[in-house]
């Protein structure tokens, strides 16, 4: 018996870059902005969802596919907003991956909508792994965590294409040094651009809204 | 605790390929794993001990190789390792990069043996 080395160079994660890579043209197919969104448990990304769609709808056609690991209780929250809303429960998987989101698009009016909200599971780290077709990655942040959060998980930081602060109205009661977590994002990704909001207030979401209908006129080239 | 996942996910191609080369077994595993993949080494080798029993590719050794985040400067064209998390070039502070290495998840190479 002779033993051989053989080299193969196989991406271990081409199962689920390969749906991904369907998905990506699922939402070419259909003109949609495809967003991931990423953040700790109870940072905000429901709520920033509500308050989004609430806006966004009045100019494009919006919907939502959210994950959790149990509960359907963010689609209900979502569904408030008057926008389609699709709940996955992962079980106890940590994050979403291709699959479970193209199955969830199957409960999706594709034709009807301009954007596409993908709410991850609450974790910072194991969805930074898993390519799902979207276009962009949003990381979310809140001022009740830390302002070492984007050190702490460079990966999904590094690999962020904007990066949202919330609960600012929250400053005057927490140690949150806002410039330091500033500086610490320019460090580990310079190249997004940080939004800083009220999720419960709406002061400063403005920017968001504006910077996602640009985003979406940039790629269905009209203006919105 | 998603480094099951990818575990679960290198195993049947392994396991294809060693049908599709008619080998007997496999002896050794060499990953490629980025630094920035998110993927941590330790929680790997925990997944593989648990999910390889009962799979053609039990009683193999795995070895993980990290990788290190390089990247070039589009301004000055220079090439540079990531040091410390800081994404700006070290000549000319520069932050338009083009990451190099830094996300491999990737099966390197295997050391089968032939029937």
């Amino acid at each position: 018996m002779a033993a051989k080395v053989i080299t193969i160079e196989s991406n271990i994660l081409k199962k689920n870059d390969s749906i991904a890579g369907e998905n990506r043209e699922l939402f070419r197919k259909y003109r949609i902005l495809a967003v991931n969104l990423l953040s700790s448990p109870g940072s905000g990304k429901t709520s920033l969802l509500v308050r989004t769609c609430g806006v966004l709808k009045k100019k494009l056609r919006v919907s939502v596919s959210v994950g959790d690991l149990q509960t359907a209780a963010d689609a209900e929250r979502i569904a408030g907003a008057g926008v389609p809303v699709v709940q996955i429960n992962t079980g106890t998987a940590c994050h979403l991956d291709a699959n479970m989101v193209q199955q969830s698009l199957k409960s999706l009016p594709l034709e009807q909508t301009d954007i596409l909200f993908i709410e991850n599971v609450g974790n910072l780290v194991c969805p930074a792994t898993f390519d799902v077709g979207e276009q962009l990655k949003v990381v979310l942040l809140s001022v009740a965590e830390g302002e070492e959060k984007p050190l702490k998980y460079p990966p999904i930081f590094q690999n962020a294409d904007c990066v949202c602060i919330n609960k600012t109205d929250l400053l005057p009661h927490v140690d949150f040094n806002l410039n330091q977590c500033r500086d610490n994002l320019k460090r580990i990704c310079p190249h997004a651009p940080v939004f800083e909001f009220s999720c419960r207030t709406g002061e400063g979401l403005g920017a968001w809204h504006d910077w996602l209908l640009g985003k979406w006129s940039a790629l269905a080239g009209v203006e919105c | 605790m998603h480094e099951l996942s990818i575990i679960q996910s290198m195993i049947p191609q392994i396991e294809e390929f060693l049908v599709q080369g008619n080998y007997k077994k496999v002896n050794k595993i060499l990953l490629e794993v980025g630094v920035m993949s998110g993927v941590v080494q330790d929680a790997l080798e925990f997944a593989y001990d648990i999910c390889v029993k009962g799979t053609a590719i039990e009683g193999s050794e795995l070895s993980i190789r990290m990788v290190p985040v390089t990247a070039s400067c589009e301004k000055c064209f220079l090439k540079f390792e990531v040091q410390d998390y800081s994404y700006a070039c070290p000549q000319c502070n520069g932050t338009d990069l083009k990451l190099l290495t830094g996300n491999e998840l990737t099966i390197k190479e295997i050391e089968v043996e032939e029937t």
